[in-house]
């Protein structure tokens, strides 16, 4: 059989071995990476808080592809909930939880709730942030 | 032919110094068409570095933007898609040759692409590197697609940092050119919001501004129309008027593109995020930045474009060609010489930034990415690579800059070491 196109641009590619230790250390360096471009915008060594949680629509259903944005001091963090309607990110931890603001959208739908669950007092990790969407034509925001 | 004649006016240009008729020279070297890109003549543009022609230098960018978007070979591709992707760049092995290239091969990604993307908190978009045939050959010859050819040009670690040693990588031919493109996701039907750069109403943030602070939306559409309801990052607006895809230069989608492109978590996510949903076949990605870079002198002549909605006033509109076509007609367009001149009014270096791949870079010390320079921040790329989007104003002393010590100078180029294996 013939070759597709992204085979043939893939062979050879994917299947090098590289070492672990390198795609660990490539990995942590482009943890702001864009498509192609490393872009470490952000020292990989600033001390962040983890903010998990998930989307859900108004029936209870894990909702994927949700874009979750974390605003402070007019920075912009985003996700996208994974298949499983889940997301977690890493936000410096000199932007305190109860600055940053948080909000979730994906096009088509409306935000019915948003929660964000600030850690137990005299701690700053983790923060679970989760929130529900309904299609438009169901009466959301 | 075309190399003989553009051999022909370099000449000419080399014995005639001055005045118009030396721009002149310059301008019909830029011009020729030949298989991928005639230098200008080195001193004509060196004068124009040394005086801080900004009217000169925007000419001839402009210039050198008609050269590589030009329809090019059978395939009728703009030039600059016929070259070749950083994953092919610097890959093990060498990339499909010219005559089978398509649109979607400089989308290619390699592993480390896909092993990233998970961990990316920032706002996403879809970026690609561009190296035309002379930049491809230079780095594949000379190995720089291997660390380890980088690191055997390192200089013993008892070199004391300081000492000036110069070392670097080969210099890369004049026609060498690179680009670095940004995209943003438009789907077949319905209406899209896309953030549109003003500089007043953006004044900059100490921790910088990228594209989801923006003041100001754009609605596009595969065809323009009327009023249309829009949303991006939970924010619903109302414009009245949909921007069609012709005013930029853009790419169809087809199926096996589309899911080339959705294999990339980024684009993944800029594509959810924008139209809620994975590319598809007939969608189509809008070119919203384009930097461009030439080894025409030696630390290279950089112009940036971005994608504009009034794109035909103002500064950055100086110096059109009457004759431009759509859809480049909507983008503007910034040009850097030199780490320092032109001086801004207030006497500081000059700034050249593009809003869509600088504007977000926060200020850490010297200003951000708003005050930034292609030059000031280029000069510093080295292997390996230190600190490479820390935001710096004018030019590096030699003994700190890339090279000293035992860094290795990169010619300018930061994804040299950042994407050699």
């Amino acid at each position: 059989m013939k070759p597709s196109l992204t085979d043939r641009l893939f062979t050879g590619i994917v299947s090098r071995c590289v070492g672990t230790f390198m795609l660990f250390a490539l990995a942590q360096q482009t943890a702001h990476a864009q498509l192609y471009m490393l872009d470490p915008k952000i020292d990989i060594n600033t001390a962040a808080n983890t903010y998990f949680g998930s989307t859900k629509d108004s029936e209870g259903r894990f909702l994927s592809g949700v874009t979750v944005e974390f605003t402070a001091d007019n920075t912009s963090y985003v996700m996208v909930t994974d298949e499983a309607g889940r997301f977690k990110v890493h936000i410096p931890k000199y932007f305190s939880p109860a600055e940053v603001k948080f909000n979730c959208s994906k096009p088509g739908y409306g935000l019915v709730r948003s929660m964000k669950r600030p850690p137990p007092k005299g701690t700053l990790s983790p923060v679970q942030a989760d929130c529900i969407l309904a299609p438009k034509s169901d009466g959301a925001k | 032919m075309a190399r003989a004649a553009a051999l022909l006016v370099v000449a000419v240009a080399m014995v005639l110094p001055t005045g118009s008729a030396h721009e002149r020279a310059l301008r019909a070297a830029a011009s020729l068409t030949a298989e991928d890109f005639v230098p200008a003549n080195e001193a004509a543009l060196e004068l124009l570095r040394e005086r801080g022609d900004l009217v000169g230098q925007r000419r001839h960018l402009w210039q050198v933007l008609a050269n590589i978007t030009e329809p090019s070979g059978r395939s009728g591709l703009a030039r600059f898609m016929t070259w070749f992707g950083a994953a092919e760049t610097f890959a093990e092995r060498p990339a499909a040759p010219a005559a089978l290239r398509t649109a979607a091969m400089p989308f290619a990604i390699d592993e480390r692409s896909a092993l990233r993307g998970s961990l990316s908190n920032q706002p996403p978009l879809i970026v690609l590197a561009h190296y035309n045939d002379a930049a491809y050959r230079h780095i594949r010859t000379n190995s720089l697609h291997r660390q380890s050819a980088l690191a055997a040009l390192q200089a013993p670690l008892t070199t004391p940092a300081g000492s000036g040693s110069a070392n670097a990588i080969p210099a890369f031919p004049r026609a060498a050119i690179v680009l670095k493109s940004a995209w943003w996701p438009v789907p077949a039907e319905g209406a899209v919001a896309m953030p549109v750069w003003d500089a007043l109403a953006n004044p900059a943030h100490r921790s910088g501004n990228d594209y989801p602070t923006w003041k100001r939306v754009v609605a596009v559409c595969n065809r323009a129309s009327g009023a249309v309801d829009v949303a991006l990052l939970g924010r619903t607006m109302r414009l009245q008027q949909c921007i069609g895809i012709e005013r930029f230069f853009n790419l169809v989608l087809d199926a096996e593109f589309a899911a080339l492109l959705m294999q990339e978590p980024t684009a993944r996510k800029l594509a959810n995020m924008v139209i809620g949903r994975p590319l598809r076949a007939g969608d189509r990605l809008a070119l919203v930045a384009l930097h461009v870079t030439t080894r025409e002198i030696a630390d290279w002549v950089w112009g940036t474009l971005w994608w504009h909605d009034r794109a035909d006033s103002g500064p950055h509109a100086a110096g059109r060609p009457v004759a431009q076509a759509a859809p480049w007609r909507s983008y503007v367009l910034d040009v850097a010489f030199d780490a320092d001149r032109p001086r801004e009014p207030d006497g500081s270096a000059r700034i050249v930034f593009n809003p869509w791949l600088e504007a977000r870079f926060a200020d850490s010390g010297h200003g951000g990415g708003t005050v930034s320079n292609c030059v000031s921040c280029h000069t510093r790329a080295a292997s390996p690579a230190l600190d490479p989007f820390r935001v710096t104003r004018g030019a590096e002393p030699p003994t700190v800059g890339a090279g000293s010590g035992s860094s290795v100078s990169t010619s300018s180029l930061w994804s040299i070491p950042l994407q050699a294996r």
